[in-house]
């Protein structure tokens, strides 16, 4: 103590000097920091004043606080009680009263600390299980719904390859074209409409909705979304754009065309769900020209009925993200007309 | 089995002693506390105080008995306090109760009284913590370390308080200065 009361008398205008001067002046200091004042004093005359002064003011209100009024012993009653309780101290009756009281003590501390941990436990129970949640990236990038299998991945690099071959930046003009063309497209008014939808489908199932699977079957596995929008047609693929989720997934038949940039409006749903093995986002095509650049990438294999559970069109996919055989008889495949046109080996 | 005769008495004769020492200091500091609109609640305090002091094993407490028992009445007071709310009035009643006995020159009193007046009401009116260590440390005469064991605070920040508290009262009872 004598050490830092050195270093704060050093600098004679502290706060804390005023304090030590009160106790020294109330003789509460020890006998090395009592030197310290003292020697400070020598240096600083102007604070025997000061010291004067408040023994004064701490006489007078010993004074004062020494006229208050109260009684000066207990009544009779509670010096009775007092006596008996001073009389039973120690005694084996008490002893085992102090000691119940404090086992007691230690089981309601115990009981708070377990309140305590098992609050603090459920809270990060519940921060764990709302941090693992699965998010729309964690879909579309684990795809832990549809996996391919390596024949499957093989045929759809395949097929990629062959859609670079045949000149995708092409049939992405193409595709643009009709898009601008498709008036239907565009109006709300169209939209879930079934049975205009299902008619433009007809129509969009022209050879411009060129898939780049090789077969119905690898398509539908390929990316859900592709075969999901086969049987839809612009109708789907813009109503479910418009609701963003479900874009991508109904934008798939036209597969790498989005690539082009001619993706589905709905951008969170077409990166989510829209962006199957081949690039078969960007039916969205059809609707506008934002949001699809990033769809055409491999290998986020998502049926977007699991993520929205929504029907398109009235068709689901099983658990398995398969579609009904009378939407995947449909499927649309390039490759098997390019192996018909002989243009495949 | 003697021993342990010897040593309930030895117990015994202690917190008599105790008890004998400390029951007008513990009185008065507890009718500061709580207020004089009801005496008997002053001595409930100080009464629970020594109950309790009965039932801690000694060994545990002797060594800072003083500190203990201010520190106990002090934690009964405040849940009266709580409970009823009668803290509040503490002020007031101090300020109105006191009576000067400094009254042998008639001119004197009358300035006295004056005087005293202020500073009661100056000590009425201050920071609670304040005001407590100024009752321990001038009204019940316990060292910085006591007030800090009974108040739960550091023997520096007591002393803080103390100057602070007595520096208000010297510019109240000398405004000019």
């Amino acid at each position: 103590m004598a050490d830092r009361n050195k270093n704060e008398f050093e600098d004679t205008h502290t706060p804390i000097e005023g304090w030590y001067l009160t106790a020294y002046a109330l003789g509460e200091l020890d006998e090395a920091s009592r030197k310290l004042v003292e020697a400070w004093l020598t240096k600083h005359p102007e604070g025997h004043q000061e010291i004067e002064a408040i023994r004064q003011t701490a006489s007078s209100v010993e004074r004062e606080l020494g006229n208050f009024p109260v009684s000066t012993r207990l009544d009779a009653a509670r010096s009775i009680k007092i006596k008996e309780a001073i009389s039973l101290a120690g005694t084996p009756s008490v002893k085992a009263a102090m000691s119940e009281d404090r086992v007691e003590t230690k089981r309601r501390r115990l009981r708070i600390l377990l309140a305590i941990t098992s609050g603090l436990a459920a809270g990060l129970a519940g921060f764990a299980f709302w941090s693992s949640r699965p998010t729309l990236n964690h879909f579309a990038f684990q795809g832990p719904f549809l996996e391919l299998s390596e024949a499957n991945r093989e045929r759809i690099n395949e097929a990629v390859t062959e859609t670079e071959e045949f000149g995708i930046l092409k049939e992405g003009e193409e595709l643009n074209r009709l898009t601008d063309e498709s008036s239907v497209a565009s109006d709300p008014s169209l939209l879930n409409r079934e049975d205009q939808s299902t008619e433009l489908a007809k129509k969009q199932t022209l050879p411009e909705l060129k898939g780049l699977a090789k077969d119905k079957q690898l398509s539908a596995a390929a990316g859900a979304s592709h075969a999901n929008a086969l049987p839809a047609g612009p109708i789907a693929s813009y109503s479910r754009g418009g609701q963003g989720i479900g874009g991508g997934g109904s934008g798939g038949p036209t597969g790498g065309k989005a690539a082009l940039g001619t993706g589905l409006g709905g951008g969170l749903g077409a990166a989510g769900l829209g962006a199957p093995g081949l690039g078969s986002a960007g039916y969205g095509g059809d609707i506008g020209e934002s949001g699809s650049e990033g769809m055409s990438q491999r290998g986020l294999v998502m049926p977007s009925s699991r993520l929205g559970g929504m029907p398109i069109d009235g068709l689901k996919q099983n658990s398995l993200g398969e579609f009904p055989d009378e939407l995947r008889n449909n499927v649309p495949s390039r490759f098997k007309q390019l192996q018909d046109q002989g243009r495949m080996s | 089995m003697a021993s342990e005769e010897q040593t309930q008495s030895e117990d015994s004769r202690w917190l008599q002693t105790v008890f004998d020492r400390l029951e007008k200091p513990l009185l008065s500091y507890c009718g500061r506390l709580i207020g004089l609109s009801d005496p008997g609640l002053a001595q409930d305090c100080v009464q629970e105080a020594f109950v309790r002091l009965c039932k801690a094993p000694r060994a545990q407490v002797e060594s800072y008995v003083d500190a203990w028992l201010f520190k106990t009445c002090r934690n009964i007071a405040m849940d009266i306090h709580r409970k009823e709310s009668r803290m509040a009035k503490q002020s007031h009643e101090i300020a109105t109760t006191v009576t000067s006995s400094r009254e042998a020159d008639p001119h004197d009193a009358v300035v006295d009284r004056e005087q005293n007046k202020t500073l009661q009401e100056c000590i009425g009116s201050l920071p609670a913590l304040e005001k407590e260590a100024v009752l321990l440390r001038l009204g019940q005469g316990l060292s910085y370390k006591q007030i800090s064991q009974v108040m739960d605070l550091s023997v520096s920040h007591v002393g803080v308080l103390l100057h602070q508290a007595l520096g208000r009262l010297r510019s109240s009872m000398n405004p000019g200065n």
